[in-house]
């Protein structure tokens, strides 16, 4: 099978065109092959852009290289068939429409001979443990499955470095374990070598055999002999129960088109977090969407508490999805599950101030109330950055904060706590402790056990409760 | 089957009729069509969609022939510009039953064929470049996502409270959503190349896509429908070649 290959950096660095500092700068590390090396690093400091870099696909043209990056001793690139790539994002992973389709397309791109990759298509996707036929539909996949997808694909080509980037990332717990045993298994059977990045380490602890950490500024590779351990320890504000905020009876959701989901019946009081959790798939985000006022619900009742319902017009108290949107961002602060789809403004200046200009605040106070909040986040120096151009934790935390803004009295943040690193993470809950404290009620979905050991109701959503 | 058969044959009688202008070809070629809608087993709903699509671009078309087309004739209704008359009226249900004749044959194929068969056809059989073929095969699985994209960014702007409806925001978020599919695009081609799609070195290919005999029959019988469309048209003496500018 596949020759495990070796990766030298010796003062190698890397600046995107148009940025004043690079992201990565005098790097000197080697990995030997064979090895399985966590990176790990702040968030932001540049570890996406060095698992591109070692796949070969940061062009020329994206900015400009110093030193020397090399794979078994030539440049990266990914015509040498050396390396396999795994991202983050399950969508932009998918190629074709059959699963069979999707695992050849590397092994066609290599001129693998016809018998020969249908016998590596199947024994990948063995390998991977996705046993959905060759004929499935890849729309059909899960999360969780496509990403066991998109290993196969690349295993299938017979790679001598597996370079994965955040591969579990957005998956349910369950997703998690199939994909960390699916990467042992292969990586037990090629012998090959394994960088991985994950905001979560634990999973993989077994499996890796070195720790080499970026600090925040993208140098200094140094090598960690402890494992990565969280540590969170977060001190809650005093939070208190007050006035109920939204209740639902008998509400049944569901996007259009799609099955309609029983919701069991919830109350959201000022002063409390209230988590959601459930698989992949149990409508936890359709819950966020409706309870938020962006979707109409398909039956049942919303029931709006005093506060939220000030100043809103009697006949549009019931349906919170036909609430005008200035007076739907003064109440209910909503957070969503990929925060690019949130971004509506060139800067994160911008993007946290909209909220309050929009709802009429003076352009001085805008800006003190922006500084605060910037800063409360870590994201100070990035306050004219494009939000396009932040990290996945940044981004996250940046959309966290834009939605907050006006204080609403209801507050609902989908999978607030991915991608974030220890210290962003404490940022993350206290700002949804801080929110919380001073008066609106949080809902929340998640998957993060250390995040649902803070709150202070958990909600469990089943896939078994879809409405006939 | 090869999936190039068909459409081939499509696009031969769709040819006649669009190089046509006269009621008999027009009508000779729709029954044609509907002769052979049962033979490509799409589910029904698919080819009630389809046949709406064409239906009310071919509407759209007649009405404006009626309101615009040349005047000849009784006049009905003249007001600026417009000017119905029993020469617009009768030009206009002509376009309309050519538009539904020309488009609705190639449409319809399209929908039945599997399009990665298709892909397969078009770069072993047609020889056209895989990087052209792969490239279009993508994007048009990502329209499916570019729908959701349409719909989350509603709520974003909604919810970030920018939510009027009207012509700036539909501009605006067109313009969001183009930004996105460039992005995903990008992403996905990111993928592509990691797995080594787009390097100079040739190519195997994993569905071997073959010409049979019986698929040069569907060619051929796309000539003989064509034939017979200009043979009725001529032998009942109405034939007329649309004329151009």
């Amino acid at each position: 099978m596949s020759v495990a290959a070796g990766v030298e950096a010796r003062g190698w660095g890397w600046r995107f065109s148009g940025r004043p500092a690079p992201a990565l700068h005098d790097l000197s590390f080697s990995i030997a092959p064979g090895e399985r090396v966590l990176l790990s690093g702040p968030s932001g400091c540049g570890k996406s852009t060095l698992l591109m870099a070692l796949a070969g696909v940061l062009g020329a043209d994206q900015g400009d290289q110093a030193g020397h990056l090399l794979i078994n001793d030539a440049p990266p690139d990914p015509g040498r068939r050396l390396t396999g790539l795994v991202l983050q994002d399950p969508e932009t992973q998918v190629i074709m429409e059959r699963v069979g389709d999707d695992v050849a397309f590397g092994c066609e791109n290599f001129a693998v001979p016809r018998v020969e990759t249908w016998r590596r298509v199947n024994a990948a996707l063995a390998s991977v443990g996705l046993n959905v036929g060759l004929d499935a539909p890849t729309a059909s996949l899960s999360g969780g499955q496509k990403q066991r997808l998109a290993l196969a694909g690349v295993i299938a080509f017979e790679p001598g470095l597996l370079l994965l980037d955040e591969p579990t990332a957005n998956l349910d717990p369950q997703g998690v374990l199939d994909v960390v045993a699916a990467v042992t298994r292969v990586v037990t059977e090629t012998g090959c070598t394994l960088v991985v990045v994950d905001h979560n380490p634990a999973p993989w602890e077994q499996l890796l055999t070195r720790v080499m950490t970026l600090d925040a500024s993208g140098g200094l590779v140094s090598e960690t002999s402890d494992y990565p351990r969280v540590r969170r320890s977060h001190v809650s504000l005093r939070r208190s129960p007050g006035d109920l905020v939204m209740e639902t009876r008998d509400l049944v959701i569901g996007r259009p088109g799609q099955l309609a989901i029983a919701v069991p019946d919830l109350q959201l009081r000022a002063g409390t977090i209230t988590a959601l959790t459930g698989i992949n798939g149990s409508g936890k985000s359709t819950l966020s969407l409706t309870l938020g006022g962006l979707l109409a619900p398909q039956s049942g009742l919303i029931l709006v508490g005093e506060k939220l319902r000030q100043g809103l017009r009697t006949r549009h108290v019931p349906t919170p999805h036909r609430w005008p949107a200035r007076s739907l961002v003064r109440r209910v602060g909503n957070v969503f599950q990929s925060p690019e789809n949130q971004f509506v403004q060139p800067t994160a200046r911008a993007e946290v101030g909209l909220g309050l200009r929009v709802t009429g605040m003076g352009r001085a106070d805008v800006a003190v109330r922006v500084d605060d909040r910037l800063a409360l986040m870590g994201l100070t120096e990035l306050s004219s950055a494009h939000p396009f151009t932040l990290s996945g934790g940044q981004k996250r935390r940046l959309a966290l904060v834009s939605a907050t803004v006006t204080s609403p009295h209801l507050v609902v943040v989908d999978e607030p706590t991915f991608g974030q690193d220890d210290n962003s993470w404490e940022d993350v809950v206290t700002l949804l402790d801080e929110l919380a404290s001073s008066g609106s009620a949080v809902l929340i979905t998640t998957h993060d056990p250390d995040l649902l050991a803070v709150v202070d109701n958990i909600v469990s959503m089943s896939p078994g409760e879809r409405a006939s | 089957m090869n999936p190039l058969a068909p459409l081939i044959a499509a696009s031969i009688v769709g040819l006649v009729v669009l190089v046509s202008f006269d009621p008999v070809s027009v009508g000779v070629a729709l029954i044609f069509e509907a002769l052979l809608l049962p033979w490509l087993r799409l589910p029904a709903r698919r080819s009630r969609q389809i046949v709406a699509i064409v239906l009310i671009s071919a509407a759209l078309g007649g009405v404006a022939t009626a309101l615009y087309g040349r005047p000849s004739g009784e006049t009905f209704f003249e007001w600026g510009p417009v000017h119905i008359t029993a020469g617009s009226l009768e030009l206009a249900l002509l376009v309309g039953f050519r538009i539904v004749a020309i488009a609705l044959p190639g449409a319809l194929v399209f929908a039945a064929t599997n399009i990665t068969a298709l892909a397969d056809a078009l770069t072993q059989i047609a020889r056209l470049p895989a990087r052209l073929v792969a490239g279009a095969l993508s994007s048009l699985r990502m329209m499916s996502l570019l729908a959701d994209d349409w719909r989350v960014m509603g709520y974003a702007r909604r919810a970030r409270g920018l939510a009027a409806r009207g012509p700036f925001q539909f501009v605006g978020q067109s313009f969001a959503l183009f930004v996105r599919a460039v992005r995903r695009g990008s992403a996905l081609a990111t993928t592509m190349e990691a797995r080594g799609f787009g390097s100079q070195s040739p190519r195997s290919w994993s569905r071997p896509s073959v010409w049979r005999a019986r698929d040069g029959l569907i060619v051929a019988s796309g000539f003989v429908v064509a034939g017979l469309i200009v043979s009725i048209s001529v032998a009942t003496g109405s034939w007329e070649l649309v004329v151009f500018g």
